[in-house]
């Protein structure tokens, strides 16, 4: 059966076009986050520190990722809008920042069972980056009230 | 082109087969440790030389020499247009001090060992198109031992580890000794110590030499 023509790379991981950008990013977390009717409760600018803050976490974690920033010091990129500006992360551990970006705006929610998602996402990211299987996604639903249980 | 692809054929592979054995590796540790693997390969088997040559001149003991590519490590030999060893050391890697002066300008070749440049800019690393189809599998297990002794990461595996750095070294050794037998089988590749020897034509022997010498 006719499908559409796949990306397949030609020795470049720079051309993989799955997260490519920060507005990729931003857009699935969101996706994951149900978070997709503006106005968003999570505004692009929390989305913005959420992802710069995983990157400085992916720096600390898997510093060999940057190391080819090295007329930089390996210096980590820091997003200051949501655009097409390109993300320098390689493919296999673009996921593990979109599960860093998730936890850390999870973080701020205050409810038990949204801290047990954000903890859960958090430790999505470290194991992503450190290439070890991925943990459950827990917390799905509230817990309800005090009739409920 | 045809040529390129096998070579990049051989990068694809050596990287797919370490990836394998690697689970969690990023591409950029692979390629870092590759960049060590590649150095210590040809820093102890020595089996990347360049024949350089250069004009010795009048009252100058110093010559800086250019690779084509690589860098160099050591100096192997200098010999003359006879194939005669000269005295000549590298107390500065990439210049060629001899010990006497000469009286007359005479061309000279200069044998360097050489290795791998530019880490994290140049990949796949320059180096000559024949090492890899040649040698890839003890790259392969150099790069694979490397990446295992690193701590703390989710392919980790100290005695595995231990046992491809011993395929590794082993490697190394053979590719020594097929350089120092200059890829034969068998054959001689002993001769007098050019160092010793005369360049006078005392008892009618020739000492101007057609062949070039054996390493």
């Amino acid at each position: 059966m006719a499908t559409t023509p796949s990306y397949h790379g030609n020795f470049s991981d720079q051309d993989q076009p799955t997260y490519n950008t920060v507005a990729d990013y931003i857009a699935d977390a969101r996706t994951i986050l149900q978070d997709l009717v503006p106005d968003y409760r999570y505004d692009d600018p929390s989305m913005l520190a959420a992802l710069n803050a995983a990157m400085l976490e992916a720096r600390r974690i898997k510093p060999e990722l940057f190391v080819y920033n090295w007329e930089v010091e390996g210096q980590v990129q820091a997003f200051k809008a949501v655009d097409e500006t390109y993300v320098d992360i390689e493919p296999q551990f673009r996921l593990a920042i979109v599960h860093g970006l998730i936890g850390h705006a999870l973080e701020r929610d205050q409810e038990d069972y949204q801290d047990q998602r954000a903890t859960a996402f958090l430790a999505m990211f470290t194991q992503g980056l450190v290439g070890k299987a991925l943990g459950a996604v827990v917390g799905g639903s509230p817990p309800k009230g005090k009739g409920g249980a | 082109m045809a040529r390129k692809n096998e070579f990049n054929a051989y990068w694809g592979k050596l990287l797919g087969q370490a990836k394998v054995g690697l689970m969690g590796a990023s591409t950029t540790q692979l390629k870092v440790q590759l960049f060590d693997v590649l150095h210590e390969f040809f820093d102890q088997s020595c089996c990347w030389t360049e024949l350089i040559n250069f004009t010795a001149i009048p009252d100058t003991l110093d010559y800086p020499l250019k690779t084509t590519q690589g860098r160099i490590l050591r100096l192997e030999a200098v010999l003359n247009q006879h194939n005669h060893q000269e005295q000549a050391i590298m107390p500065d890697i990439g210049t060629v001090h001899f010990l006497y002066p000469f009286t007359q300008q005479q061309p000279m070749t200069a044998i360097v060992i050489k290795t791998v440049t530019d880490p994290l800019v140049c990949y796949p690393p320059n180096i000559p198109d024949w090492i890899l189809p040649k040698h890839h599998q003890v790259l392969l297990h150099g790069l694979l031992g490397q990446m295992m002794m690193i701590p703390a990461q989710s392919y980790s595996n100290p005695q595995l580890a231990q046992f491809y750095m011993q395929k590794f070294n082993d490697g190394i050794t053979g590719a020594y000794v097929a350089s120092v037998k200059t890829n034969t089988v068998g054959a001689q590749t002993w001769m007098f110590p050019q160092s010793h020897r005369s360049s006078s034509q005392r008892g009618g022997i020739s000492t101007y030499n057609v062949h070039p010498s054996p390493r």
